[in-house]
Parts: C-alpha cells; sequence; structure tokens
C-alpha cells in the first residue's frame, strides 16, 4: 500500500508513530556528551549516536513527511530521521569555518529521500553535513556506494561508485520532486535489475 | 570566490587537514566520507583545510567544535591532479591550493578551490576520489 492511498487517520497514525520512534531513546544527561556528528548506523545504539551532543532539534508534528507503511516497516527509519532533524538543529558554524546552518529545503528534501529508500527496504544509512547547509545520505551495499546531496537548489545531486575505481564514478542531479529517479538510484544500489528497469 | 593562483610555498608532499564529524564504515574499514571534501556554496566551492606544516594536531581541533571528531588528511598534490575540460579553455584547469587569511588569526588556514567553471557534477565527482584517497585523524 503506497502512502496516496492510506486514510487520513492512518496517516496520522504512522507519522506520529514515527517521530515518537525517532525519540524514544534520547540520553539522558549523564551521556549527552559532545560526539563527532554526521554518522548513523544500523545498531541499537542509533538513537544516542544520533542525539549525543547536539541542540534539541526545534521538530514539530506538522514537519513530519508521511510515511508509507513500507518506510515505517524499515528498523532504521526512525532514528534516520531523529538524526536529520539533530543535523538540522546545529547552530552556525558548526563546521569551525563559519557554515550557515542547514538550510530549510535540503533539511525537508532529506527526509523525503529516506521515505523513499526506506520504502524500498534499503540498509540504514550514514546521514552528514555539508558545509554551507545540505545534507548527505550514503550507502556503501557490496561494493557499490551511492551519495544522494539534498542541496539548497533543491535538487538531490547523487553519485554512484563501484569500489575503489575512480572510472567507475558517476554523477548526477535530478529533482527532489523525482520519485521515480530515486527509486532508480536505489535500485542500483541494491542491484534489483527489475525495479532499476521499471523506474527507468 | 574566483579561483585564486596556486601557492608555491605549499609542497604537493604537504598534508592538508580539513575536518569532518563522523567516519563512514564501508566493509568494515573507516573512511573518510566524501562530504567533508563538499560545500553548499555554489560553483565557487572552496573548502577550507589547515596546512599541516605550519600548525599542530592538537592546535586543529582546538579550532574546531567539539563535533568536528576527526581531521582528513589529503596531500596538496591530490587536488592539484585533478583538472576539468573547460569549453571556454585551451588547457585543462586544475584545483589550486592557496594560503588565505580568513580573519581567524589560524596561519595555517588555506582553500583547496575547484577550477573556473567546473560543474557541480565535477567537484563531487573530485571530493568522492579526494575521500577515498585519504587518511585520517581521530581527536586525540
Amino acid at each position: 500500500m503506497s502512502a496516496g492511498v492510506l486514510p487520513n487517520a492512518a496517516m496520522a497514525l504512522l507519522t506520529i508513530a514515527s517521530t515518537t520512534a525517532g525519540y524514544s531513546a534520547r540520553p539522558d544527561a549523564s551521556t549527552a556528551v559532545p560526539a563527532p556528528i554526521g554518522h548513523v548506523a544500523a545498531d541499537d545504539n542509533l538513537h544516542s549516536q544520533a542525539n549525543r551532543g547536539l541542540r534539541e532539534p526545534s521538530f514539530q508534528f506538522s514537519d513530519a513527511v508521511p510515511l508509507s507503511s513500507s518506510a515505517y516497516l524499515v528498523g532504521w527509519y526512525g532514528a534516520a530521521v531523529s538524526r536529520v532533524e539533530a543535523l538540522a538543529g546545529m547552530p552556525a558554524g558548526w563546521d569551525g569555518h563559519g557554515s550557515r546552518e542547514i538550510q530549510p529545503l535540503p533539511h525537508r528534501n532529506m527526509l523525503g529521500v529516506l521515505d523513499t529508500v526506506a520504502a524500498m527496504n534499503a540498509p540504514a544509512p550514514f546521514l552528514s553535513p555539508i558545509s554551507g547547509g545540505a545534507l548527505q545520505a550514503e550507502w556503501c551495499v557490496n561494493g557499490r556506494d551511492l551519495e544522494l546531496v539534498a542541496r539548497s537548489s533543491g535538487t538531490i545531486d547523487f553519485v554512484k561508485a563501484v569500489g575503489e575505481d575512480a572510472d567507475s564514478i558517476q554523477t548526477g542531479s535530478i529533482s527532489a520532486a523525482d520519485i521515480a529517479g530515486l527509486q532508480a538510484l536505489a535500485a542500483w544500489l541494491l542491484n534489483e535489475p527489475r525495479i532499476h528497469a521499471a523506474a527507468a | 570566490m574566483p579561483q585564486r593562483p596556486d601557492d608555491a610555498s605549499i609542497q604537493d608532499s604537504d598534508s592538508l587537514w580539513r575536518g569532518f564529524g563522523s567516519t563512514v564504515v564501508k566493509g568494515g574499514v573507516e573512511r573518510v566520507p566524501s562530504s567533508a571534501f563538499k560545500t553548499n556554496t555554489g560553483p565557487d566551492g572552496e573548502v577550507s583545510v589547515d596546512v599541516a606544516k605550519l600548525t599542530t594536531v592538537a592546535a586543529a581541533f582546538r579550532r574546531r567544535p567539539d563535533n568536528i571528531g576527526y581531521l582528513a588528511d589529503i596531500d596538496a598534490g591530490l587536488p592539484r591532479s585533478l583538472s576539468v575540460e573547460v569549453s571556454d579553455a585551451q588547457a585543462p584547469r586544475h584545483y589550486t591550493v592557496y594560503l588565505w587569511d580568513d580573519g581567524s588569526g589560524n596561519p595555517a588556514h588555506a582553500h583547496v578551490h575547484p577550477p573556473d567553471g567546473a560543474s557541480s557534477g565535477q567537484q563531487d565527482r573530485y571530493a568522492k576520489i579526494m575521500a577515498l584517497r585519504a587518511k585520517f585523524i581521530r581527536r586525540p
């Protein structure tokens, strides 16, 4: 079932559930020490890694992106959303060189990227900020690297690479609204030719 | 900011340090994420670095917020070796590396600047290459 056909009440429940999941393991004061930014991994420490040392994100229920039912079933989704909110809450200058805060459009579009990719049952992404206010999600699956950057321009820039081979690197850009394009990129990462062909 | 000429006082073998938050684990190995070498500032996407011979690890970390847990370490010769073909230029243009006073009082501060005319895709490609070849230093 896609997000588009869920009744409103069900959509609301899924949205609230995902938001709650993202905050269910906030660390207490004893563990809230400064920590390196940029890392989300698929393990039990997701929530604590995602929140340590970062300013409390100003996240409202109304900001939550609608979840597809498939995305909700992926275990890392809530932590990844929480991670994006934490990165979006970093103050200006977070990189030590006067960077702007994460900008609203990359913030919103990265949540959309996570929704689409989670619905395809991809593994957990590594999420990191980019100087100047963008966000990057990165995966490595069986030697295939996929990087998706949500930029202030509203585009999603991608990098595909295989192993360490610089000659294999491909770059491009798609609209954040291009769901089929995002699905095709995720299908390439997962090496699923059938989905890739359907989405192309 | 337009690209500035290369700085001959920085040798190809000199290390450049770029701060980033945390490593990416790929195949069980910690790596530098390419996001460390990307910017969201448009076509003039220069990246701030420290020239290692002009500072120390301790000083480099001290100048950065605590959430910067690592320094990516590349040789200055790496970005200089990266070039792009630009339609209005007769020869390929290269990245340049030059000292830049950013007003912070850091004498080691420098810019790694992409070639004028390089597209965002070309810059992303080269950010990936720099990340693939980078070593890293963990915050002590």
